[in-house]
């Protein structure tokens, strides 16, 4: 990312201010853990489609970790929203990295899979690390993978039908000539 | 809603924000103490932002997460014991307000200050404090977006749908929601990006120098850090 222009990073930046915002603006009418996967996987992965380049999610979400834990959202404390953001953008980053940037539904949905995982990894990993025992945390988490799993890929197929919308719009041509 | 202002008169205000956020990761590191130095350094910590008048925004986020970390420590207790139960507790209990101290005494272009003195780029410094500007209008033109679609006779939640078909509906709504939130991200980014290229951002040298820290603020870190490693030598 170190080539990335100012244009890209204000791109970056500006899409970590809408995740932050989402959280605080979208309380949807679903109270299933991990719902907030849609929305995030599909602006990370629209972002990573946007910037092309390597480390794009894991820099939107690394921004908007640090904006989220200045305006006080995420319940677990900086630390672990620092870490699980970075997670969800470098789980991103690593499929988008592997599928070769493939823009189909399917490479963006395993994108989104484990991007949202991968956040959770991160929140189970710190219950461990913090002393509850991993046969508790692990139990207690099967209907949670089971959810994060869904809205993962939901957002990731999300995330496939904006960036072919924004194309179709010639949202892609317009930023051409602006990089 | 998204939160503003610090505390004003608070002893910390007139320390260096680095040295916050050093205070704040020993803080997180501590948690990894075992159960007797844990509860010691637990009970300075709590003296320490009671003196430094955060007491109320420290104990903010663990009242939060009061009922997890309540069925934490009921299970920890029943089924492995109560030294357990209560190292659970204090270390989550930490944690989650490791940072409040930070939080609440700094204010965001304080910490972009801060993370540029710690190497930051000055491009990635201020497209942060852009972002973080924009935040209250992105909040906004979200509800926006939602009550448009709301006027329009889409709905999000009808009441009587099932799960799954409140999920069906979220779905096919959350296309309409999402893309023009990019592109509307977009044109504030190509907005502050030719404002920014107007007033010469990236043509000169980067302004902030790397300041050392003040002597006061060097005595508290090692008053804190001494400690610690006496919290951690304790057996």
């Amino acid at each position: 990312m170190k080539s990335a222009s100012t244009f890209q990073w204000l791109l970056l930046a500006m899409f970590a201010s809408l995740l932050v915002a989402a959280r605080v603006a979208l309380h949807l009418p679903i109270k299933v853990p991990g719902h907030s996967g849609l929305f995030w996987m599909a602006i990370l992965l629209t972002a990573s489609s946007v910037v092309p380049r390597t480390g794009a999610a894991t820099a939107t979400a690394g921004l908007a970790a640090i904006l989220a834990v200045f305006v006080g959202v995420g319940d677990r404390g900086a630390l672990a929203t620092i870490a699980a953001y970075l997670a969800a953008g470098a789980g991103v980053d690593v499929l988008r990295t592997l599928s070769g940037r493939r823009e189909s539904a399917a490479a963006f949905a395993l994108a989104g899979l484990a991007g949202n995982l991968a956040k959770l990894a991160v929140m189970v990993a710190i219950e461990i690390l913090a002393g509850v025992p991993a046969g508790f945390v692990l139990v207690g988490r099967v209907y949670t993978l089971a959810t994060y799993s869904l809205f993962g890929v939901l957002g990731g197929m999300l995330a496939f039908a904006v960036v072919r919308a924004l194309r179709r719009a010639g949202y892609f041509a317009f930023l051409e000539g602006r990089r | 809603m998204i939160r503003v202002g610090v505390v004003e008169d608070s002893f910390l205000r007139r320390t260096d924000p680095r040295t916050r956020i050093a205070l704040a990761l020993l803080v997180s590191v501590a948690v990894m103490l075992p159960l007797a130095p844990l509860a010691a350094f637990a009970a300075v910590y709590v003296a320490f932002v009671v003196a430094a008048g955060v007491g109320a925004q420290a104990w903010e986020p663990v009242w939060r997460i009061r009922r997890l970390l309540l069925l934490l420590f009921v299970v920890d207790w029943l089924f492995v014991g109560l030294d357990l139960a209560v190292v659970v507790t204090l270390r989550l209990g930490l944690l989650v307000t490791a940072f409040q101290v930070v939080l609440a005494t700094t204010r965001p272009e304080e910490l972009r200050e801060a993370l540029e003195r710690l190497g930051m780029p000055e491009r990635i410094a201020f497209s942060l404090s852009v972002a973080q500007r924009s935040l209250g209008d992105f909040e906004r033109e979200w509800r926006r977006i939602l009550e448009a679609q709301q006027a329009r006779g889409i709905e999000f939640v009808v009441d009587g749908d099932t799960r799954m078909q409140r999920l069906r509906r979220w779905w096919r709504q959350s296309l309409g929601l999402v893309v023009p939130a990019i592109v509307l991200a977009t044109q504030r980014a190509w907005a502050a990006h030719e404002a920014a290229a107007a007033r010469g951002l990236g043509s000169a040298p980067a302004s902030r120098e790397p300041a050392p820290l003040p002597k006061s603020d060097l005595f508290l870190l090692a008053g804190v850090a001494a400690c610690f490693l006496g919290l951690t030598l304790w057996r």
